[in-house]
């Protein structure tokens, strides 16, 4: 599973934006604001989203315990499932 | 027309109003070549200082409030209306006022490359040398609707 390809992340003035891009502008109306770990998320999930690996690269990367990264990404997963942006 | 169609006029103006800033892509062709349908991403941001010419605003029709369109300002009329004229069109449009105008393009990202409106040197570049061969460019798109239109009624007679 990953992001859709046709999503494109975008940071415009210290913010992180999620807009989708050719036929899948049609179906996706609107942007998505994100923070930055969900940024950091997203450029994850649009290789592959495998929760233990994202708990993980949370941990490495920013000052949270594990079980605010789990909750983090949990949260994550449960966002772009609900909103179909993603492909198997 | 350059719509923006990714977003739905009420919600652009509620994302402005919130963040100042929307991001979303232009749909249609009235901005080619320097807006690709549905695939560059424009930033727009609020109006905070008075268009001149070679903005380019995102504005609406008194009579169609559904939809923002995003044209380029040719000039600024002494009365303070803008004359607009999208890129890729002939038409021009005589009658916009600051108050049809909720957004100003600050810049747009074609592929990877974020250009900035106010400060890219190539994008002002572009923008004289497509204003400057705008008689030419008349031409050619009016021959083009003309030989359109004569191809269509060639078709129906068959």
């Amino acid at each position: 599973m990953k992001i859709k390809s046709g999503f494109v992340l975008r940071n415009v003035a210290d913010s992180y934006v999620v807009v989708a891009t050719g036929e899948l502008s049609k179906e996706f109306n609107g942007m998505v604001n994100l923070n930055d770990t969900g940024a950091f998320l997203w450029e994850i999930a649009e290789k592959e989203i495998d929760r233990e690996y994202m708990i993980q690269a949370l941990l490495d990367n920013y000052q949270v315990t594990k079980e605010q990264a789990v909750k983090d990404v949990d949260k994550f997963i449960d966002i772009v499932t609900d909103n179909k942006f993603i492909e198997e | 027309m350059a719509e923006c169609g990714a977003l739905e006029a009420s919600r652009i103006k509620q994302e402005l109003l919130k963040n100042g800033r929307i991001v979303s892509v232009p749909v249609g062709k009235s901005m080619w070549p320097m807006l690709r349908n549905r695939k560059d991403q424009i930033v727009i941001k609020t109006v905070d200082c008075p268009l001149k010419r070679y903005d380019v605003p995102m504005y609406i029709y008194e009579n169609n409030t559904e939809r923002f369109y995003l044209h380029r300002i040719i000039k600024v009329r002494k009365d303070g209306r803008y004359v607009i004229c999208g890129d890729n069109l002939w038409r021009k449009e005589y009658d916009v006022k600051d108050e049809n105008i909720i957004g100003v393009l600050e810049g747009f990202f074609r592929g990877d490359r974020y250009i900035d409106c106010n400060t890219n040197v190539l994008y002002h570049g572009y923008v004289i040398f497509w204003r400057l061969i705008y008689p030419v460019r008349c031409i050619l798109m009016l021959t083009r609707q003309y030989l359109g239109l004569i191809k269509s009624k060639l078709v129906k007679r068959k």
